[in-house]
């Protein structure tokens, strides 16, 4: 059956009991089709958020599981670092081992050769220096060049320099 | 008409928006439904019906979870508190953290005591399949070739009842084995560290420095002393784990992070104890000495430079160690000092103003009998015109009585007091001990006593006791309190230095170089004469004492040889004891020669140029 319209998009002709029953009929269409654009955009926003809630969860899910993966990590790292604390302190008792005296007097005399110092010389060195003029002290870099007696005392050996009398 | 407009049986409108024409198509009205037959239902004669069955079902189905409800209530809301908790001690866990022990230091920075770790091998069957375990064995049996084969494999294989899930292999492993365990990844095998103590330089200060046991806690000498200060406070961590008892990084954590233990610093110096140890060892070989013990103490201040005892032990290898050996006998045992009390006689004679070095006795016979006792000089020798010096000079026991009656036992036994003898110095060492005097209060003292005590006989001292108190001779007379010592720190700040202190004013600086005076006498021509070093003025005295038997009595041979000198006599900066025990000759040919070795190389390393003309007569004979 076949309903005349006047123009396309025109409300269909409203005459005579036909007309009146296609008039329903396009009202009862139009609201099917408003319920279904209604229904999409309901169905589109619902995926929009299924989407959005999926992407935060992933989002949390990373986040928690990188830091749980830290935490790993930094439990692996304490671990580490307190066997390598461990490894420190072993060396320095190494080391302790190594500066023991008794090992570096046997080293000495046997590898060395080395023989305990019988005589000690002890020698008193004048103490009129450049530095005990009066006021050469007041120009520091000058008081140090002009120690010569103490730079020639510093070709004694160690023990003997310590004790010469300086001025400072 | 569509099929799918059909199927879904909407209404059967479809408008054209492109032709200006409503189609309306008519759908044929569905079928009328059949009415659906019902089964036939079969009842067993004398049966429940289908009616009854699932009633009874549903009426099981409700018990069941009405007995689940009440379960979940009984679980959640009665007994809350218990499952929550069970589900915190699941999840929760606290574990300590060991606080690090602290490092023991010599005056020059030298390790004295450090940590270490040992490691314990553990091996886990169930991780361990049949190729694993030659594999295992192998590279094992390489790296622990002191545990037999047959142990690790029984360590890596479990058992008929499967109850060995976890087994000790070896327990005492080196770092660097443990860390070629752990290199190798060895399935199924496991290390555990655990703390422990070391002593690189071995038997080197044992006695001053004690040691920890396997707890760590420590035990004798600075580590017993310290030991508050050197373990520190553990802490906790309080930790929210997963399955594999990994903290759970958002989880629950509470640390309480541990205070570690603080380092101490001494005022031992190893070069002098170094010296020190060497020639009281061979002091004590040489006179074929049960015992020896030394002593180096700066007299100024009251810091201890070298702390020796023979025998001694190793600290790291203490639980091998006769315990006998771990007690200090210069702080826990007593002995008479003999001759070397006489500095005390002779201080308290100038210092009372009884005597002067000069002051003469006249002639003194070699032995006199006093209160009924025959008391003698070592040599039986007497000797004219004695003055204290000569006494001092010759060890004169009959000397030291005539000095002592010159002002009588209310002051000699007041100033004893006040030299610390027979009282505990307070060094900051564990096991000290008073020692023995008979003070006139005493029911049992006797005026012989007093008599013997000058000569340093019916008396006994600790050897700190007794360098304590010579200390205050050479020092200008003061009485300072030693340590060991110097420095309490933690994490390089210093928590606590110690400061010398001055426990009393015991003689004046006066009596006190007099007293120096006839010291140095006793050196350049006396009995004391091989502690004399050329060129440098050396104050000093030699003991010889009996030895007292538990029996009663003296031992007719066997004597204690000791000896003390302090140097540079005007300005001492050592004072130096020696003590040999169970020695059969005396203490000047036995202890004074070590003392000179060392006061010798003291002088020297610590630069002192000689100060006195070198002669021919002050040579060493």
């Amino acid at each position: 059956m076949q309903i005349p319209m006047d123009e396309p998009g025109a409300r269909p002709s409203n005459t005579g009991f036909i007309g009146t029953v296609a008039a329903f009929k396009m009202k009862a269409a139009r609201e099917q089709l408003i319920k279904r654009a209604r229904n999409m955009q309901l169905a589109v926003r619902f995926a929009l958020f299924g989407l959005m809630l999926s992407a935060a969860a992933l989002i949390c899910l990373n986040q928690t599981s990188i830091i749980v993966q830290l935490g790993y990590d930094i439990e692996r790292i304490t671990e580490r670092e307190a066997v390598l604390n461990q490894q420190a302190e072993a060396i320095n008792v190494d080391i302790g081992k190594l500066v023991n005296l008794r090992r570096i007097e046997q080293e000495a005399r046997e590898k060395l050769h080395m023989t305990e110092a019988t005589k000690f010389i002890y020698m008193d060195i004048p103490a009129a220096s450049p530095s005990a003029v009066e006021g050469s002290n007041k120009n520091p870099r000058l008081y140090q060049v002009s120690d010569w007696w103490r730079i020639l005392s510093q070709m004694l050996p160690s023990r003997w320099h310590d004790t010469l009398p300086v001025r400072l | 008409m569509s099929d799918k407009l059909r199927y879904r049986n909407r209404t059967p409108l479809r408008f054209d928006f492109q032709s200006p024409t409503l189609e309306v198509q008519e759908l044929p009205s569905p079928e009328p439904e059949t009415k659906r037959k019902s089964l036939p239902v079969r009842r067993k004669k004398g049966g429940l019906s289908p009616y009854i069955r699932t009633r009874i079902v549903a009426g099981i189905v409700m018990l069941m979870a009405f007995a689940l409800v009440i379960n979940l209530y009984r679980w959640q809301v009665v007994q809350s508190s218990t499952t929550s908790s069970m589900a915190k001690e699941l999840h929760l866990q606290t574990s300590d953290i060991l606080a690090k022990r602290g490092l023991i230091y010599d005056t020059n920075g030298m390790l004295l005591a450090g940590n270490s770790a040992v490691y314990i091998v553990w091996g886990m069957p169930l991780e361990v399949s049949g190729v694993k375990l030659t594999q295992n064995l192998d590279q094992l049996q390489k790296l622990l070739p002191d545990v037999p084969r047959d142990k690790i494999r029984s360590a890596l294989v479990l058992n008929k009842e499967g109850t060995n899930k976890w087994n000790m292999i070896d327990s005492e492993v080196d770092a660097n084995i443990a860390e070629q365990i752990r290199s190798a990844k060895l399935a199924g095998i496991y290390l555990e560290a655990k703390p422990r103590r070391v002593y690189p330089n071995g038997t080197l200060l044992a006695h001053i420095l004690g040691f920890t046991n396997f707890k760590m806690e420590g035990a004798y000498g600075v580590e017993g002393y310290y030991n508050k200060d050197l373990s520190g406070q553990p802490g906790t961590i309080l930790a929210e784990r997963d399955a594999d008892k990994n903290p759970i990084a958002l989880g629950v954590q509470q640390i309480s992070p541990p205070v570690e233990g603080a380092d101490l610093t001494l005022t031992i110096d190893s070069a002098i104890q170094s010296k020190v140890e060497h020639e009281t060892l061979a002091a004590m070989f040489r006179w074929k000495a049960t015992a020896a013990s030394a002593i180096v103490m700066n007299p100024q201040t009251g810091a201890i430079l070298a702390w020796v005892s023979y025998p001694d032990f190793d600290p790291n290898n203490f639980n091998k160690t006769d315990t006998a050996r771990f007690r200090d006998p210069n702080v826990s045992d007593v002995y008479e000092p003999g001759s070397t009390f006489k500095i005390f006689t002779t201080a308290i004679g100038i210092d009372t103003g009884a005597v002067t070095p000069e002051t003469n006795a006249g002639t003194l016979p070699g032995c006199v009998i006093k209160y009924g006792y025959t008391v003698c000089n070592y040599n039986r020798v007497g000797y004219d015109n004695q003055t204290v010096i000569k006494t001092i000079q010759h060890s004169s026991n009959v000397g030291a009585m005539w000095i002592a009656e010159k002002f009588g036992p209310t002051k000699y036994y007041n100033y004893l007091h006040n030299f610390g003898v027979g009282v505990a110095t307070g060094i900051d060492l564990s096991g000290e001990v008073d020692g023995i005097v008979r003070w006139p209060e005493n029911k049992s003292w006797t005026m012989l006593d007093f008599d013997m005590n000058s000569f340093g006989q019916a008396v006994a001292v600790t050897p700190i006791q007794l360098v304590t108190a010579v200390s205050a001779v050479a020092n200008g007379g003061n009485l300072v309190k030693p340590y060991v010592v110097s420095k309490i720190s933690r994490d390089g700040k210093v928590i606590e230095e110690k400061k010398p202190q001055v426990i009393r004013q015991v003689i004046s600086p006066e009596s006190s170089r007099s007293t120096t005076g006839v010291l140095v006498q006793a050196v350049t021509g006396g009995e004391t004469r091989l502690v004399d070093v050329k060129g440098y003025r050396i104050a000093g005295k030699t003991g010889t004492a009996q030895i007292a038997l538990p029996t009663g009595g003296y031992s007719p041979d066997m004597y204690i040889g000791s000896t003390v000198a302090y140097a540079p006599a005007d300005n001492p900066q050592f004072l130096v004891l020696v003590r040999l025990d169970n020695i059969n000759t005396f203490g000047s040919n036995t202890a004074a020669p070590a003392v000179q070795n060392i006061v010798e190389f003291l002088l020297h390393y610590y630069n002192i140029p000689p100060t006195e003309p070198i002669t021919t007569a002050n040579q060493k004979p």
